[in-house]
């Protein structure tokens, strides 16, 4: 390998254990995608971010890398809110580098198939649902077409989250709890693509807050803030701050 | 058919194809699966649930795997982005022209400011995916690595056809089939040799000048167009002018046209 020298160099720049796994990946590929999938977390995939920037993309199988992300993202919750802004690096790396968009069709057809297969998915683990709505969010807010959100994944996102609005989902407060964070994150984008959705969907938390039962009191709390906040135009005003987020003096 | 017995050499079109229809990279000499089922995307198992091609009744492919319906999105808004810069340099071009008139000779053309574009978003995607599967080519990479623009000649260089301009169907799928033709001297060479082919000047200059077909409805357009020069000198050398090749160098394009209209007038 004639470029062995500069790849020396730059893993030089890193520490030993980012070292022993770029000096992995460049020895083969199918020991690195081994790897990746044992690197639980943010770490594995950062530096796979930063392997894919380094090296020629066209010699990557970017088709098997979106799938190892989704699959990470399924299984790890705290991957998954940070896996847009990964998945945004590789996109503008493929880019800019071959000006193709392998992986970015990869994994939205990869998020689709996970999409339509939802209900089984939420029926055989209800982590790995919320990791996926988790996710699909994420790519939602991070990944956009030429400045602006994806439109063929509005319906998708709001689908879910009216699924998370359904009556057997506000009795779980993970679920309830993934509900409103997506909202409090990607909702007002949300509502600027589709209002009447919204509307609808804010029909559902409101009936579900007033008359579901077996809302547990942290749900109930959770979908009163964020009504609240939607009816703030989306912000924190600094009463609503001041009662659900300060600490209560005794 | 295909003969199975005797392996043939494969079309020269799909050896200089630089990537087969799922985007993947093609070495040099591979055969090409997906060869005759270009612009097709095939789901897992197998079932054909797209069909788009650049002579499809429309841009909107009848596929709904998210991928696709987000690269059409791209390049719509990419169209739209390019139609107003596009639009923007005829504006200045315009300006810069009366300015340079200002002792009141009279023009031998009207002034128009509005020079009619074709704006139908079914049109312009579908005239955007033949050129993108144009420059999707070996042979485009090639030439563009050997010829930069600014040394381009006209009528003898080969020039993406431009897709804002008011043509005919059938004037502008010629174009573009010219244009690929005129691309393929830039063919990786074979093992047969290389087939350069001869660039003909005539040809090019003719298919530039020829304005909307006469039988369209669009042609009533063409000579308000105020780069035709509907003019009797016969056109061998193609005038210059302008059209979006991907990334504008608005320079260029703004001092090309005052060298043009110095020689008209």
């Amino acid at each position: 390998m004639g470029e062995t020298g500069k790849e020396e160099y730059k893993i030089q720049s890193f520490d030993s254990e980012t070292q022993k796994l770029l000096k992995t990946a460049l020895k083969g590929q199918q020991a690195f995608y081994e790897l990746l999938c044992h690197q639980a977390g943010h770490k594995g995939c950062w530096v796979l971010t930063v392997f894919l920037l380094s090296a020629d993309p066209s010699n990557v199988d970017l088709e098997k890398v979106a799938n190892i992300i989704v699959d990470q993202s399924l299984k790890d919750c705290v991957f998954s809110k940070e896996a847009g802004r990964i998945c945004y690096t590789i996109i503008q790396a493929e880019s800019k580098q071959v000006g193709q968009s392998v992986f970015r069709r990869s994994l939205l057809n990869r998020l689709q198939q996970e999409y339509k297969d939802r209900e089984e998915l939420r029926t055989r683990s209800l982590q790995a649902w919320i990791c996926f709505v988790t996710f699909i969010c994420n790519i939602f807010d991070y990944l956009r077409v030429n400045n602006m959100p994806m439109m063929a994944l509005v319906n998708p996102v709001y689908d879910c989250l009216f699924r998370l609005a359904q009556p057997d989902s506000l009795q779980k407060e993970e679920e309830v709890d993934c509900l409103v964070l997506q909202l409090h994150r990607i909702g007002e984008q949300l509502e600027k693509m589709n209002s009447q959705r919204m509307d609808e969907l804010f029909s559902l938390l409101r009936d579900g807050f007033l008359l579901q039962e077996g809302l547990s009191s942290l749900s109930q709390l959770l979908l009163l803030e964020i009504i609240e906040f939607r009816a703030a135009d989306w912000k924190m005003t600094d009463a609503a701050q001041k009662y659900y987020y300060s600490e209560v003096a005794d | 058919g295909l003969s199975a017995a005797s392996p043939q050499p494969p079309p020269r079109w799909s050896q200089g194809r630089k990537r087969g229809a799922d985007g993947k990279r093609r070495k040099q000499n591979e055969s090409d699966s997906s060869l005759f089922d270009e612009n097709k995307y095939r789901l897992s198992d197998n079932r054909l649930d797209s069909f788009t091609t650049p002579e499809g009744p429309g841009p909107l492919s009848r596929c709904s795997d998210w991928g696709t319906a987000v690269e059409e999105d791209e390049m719509r808004t990419s169209v739209n982005k390019e139609m107003a810069r596009y639009r923007r340099k005829l504006l200045i071009n315009e300006f810069s022209r009366e300015r340079k008139s200002s002792s009141g000779s009279s023009d031998s053309k009207e002034s128009t400011v509005t020079v009619e574009l074709e704006t139908d978003e079914v049109v312009l995607m579908r005239r955007q995916k033949q050129i993108n599967y144009g420059k999707n080519t070996i042979a485009y990479d090639r030439y563009i690595k050997e010829v930069p623009r600014c040394h381009r000649i006209p009528g003898v260089h080969p020039r993406t056809p431009n897709k804002f301009k008011k043509y005919s169907r059938r004037s502008w799928d010629q174009q573009i089939k010219l244009w690929k033709v005129a691309l393929h001297s830039w063919d990786p060479p074979t093992e047969e040799g290389c087939d350069l082919q001869e660039i003909s000047p005539v040809d090019l200059g003719e298919m530039e000048t020829e304005s909307v077909g006469s039988n369209s409805t669009e042609s009533q357009t063409s000579c308000q167009d105020n780069d035709d020069t509907c003019s009797s000198t016969p056109t061998k050398v193609r005038h210059v002018d302008y059209q979006a090749e991907g990334e504008f160098d608005l320079e260029v394009c703004l001092s090309e046209p005052l060298k043009d209209f110095d020689t008209v007038s």
